[in-house]
């Protein structure tokens, strides 16, 4: 999806999520500290979450950051 | 379209500005119109009722939707983080931008008038109320501004 906001910051929350017992946007949000619009903006790559929101995120799913995040050369189309 | 608490809380406020604006100057046309073209005190009446009736439109529409959306707010507050405060902040610095510029065009409005109007009372444009009015527009503008760019920001990502 296009969008003017898109960041180059890619990340694999939502395959992470089902993986940890399909754990919904809400609970995630809830873990670590933030809204669920929040969650739904990183997600979908129109959000760059701080580096202390991202380190909580991998915290949560028990996984190094770079297997969450990932930067990438062009802005997500 | 689902909308969020923030984004419910800045279209409302947004709506209250323009309906405040509106009123604003359909009074200030009244006002420039009539025999007391110059009467301060007419204008200063109209800039405390406009302050006082977006004051009540803001307390009475934020009640409204913190009740509709309590279930959201399982601590009584709003929610607030991150996003929404960088959103806040990059759309404060637009409205900041605006307000200088009102600010400027007010001083401008005020020194040039001065200069080639010595007695400023000839007519409401060349007249100190105008200057009033440019600050009030001004103010009012910033506001939409920072609503409108803060709801950009919410739709289209930061």
């Amino acid at each position: 999806m296009a969008s003017e906001g898109a960041t180059r910051v890619r990340n694999n929350i939502r395959a992470l999520r089902f993986h940890a017992d399909e754990m919904t946007q809400q609970q995630l949000a809830e873990r670590i500290g933030v809204t669920r619009q929040t969650v739904v903006a990183i997600e979908k790559g129109k959000y760059s979450p701080s580096l202390e929101v991202a380190f909580r995120i991998a915290a949560v799913f028990e996984v190094p950051l770079e297997e969450v995040f990932s930067y990438a050369d062009e802005p997500a189309v | 379209m689902e909308l969020s608490f923030q984004e419910k809380s800045i279209f409302g406020t947004l709506l209250g500005l323009l309906l405040v604006a509106i009123y604003f100057f359909v009074n200030v046309a009244e006002i420039a119109g009539s025999p007391v073209a110059t009467d301060a005190g007419a204008l200063m009446g109209l800039c405390i009722v406009v302050v006082l009736a977006s004051i009540v439109f803001q307390v009475a529409y934020h009640v409204i939707i913190a009740i509709l959306d309590r279930r959201d707010m399982p601590d009584g507050k709003p929610p607030f983080d991150e996003r929404d405060a960088r959103i806040d902040s990059r759309a404060s610095k637009l409205a900041y931008l605006v307000l200088s510029i009102g600010a400027v065009v007010a001083l401008g409005h005020l020194v040039v008038g001065d200069a080639v109007v010595p007695e400023r009372a000839a007519s409401f444009a060349q007249s100190n109320s105008m200057t009033a009015v440019i600050l009030m527009a001004t103010l009012l503008l910033a506001e939409m501004v920072k609503c409108v760019t803060q709801l950009w920001y919410y739709r289209h990502g930061i």
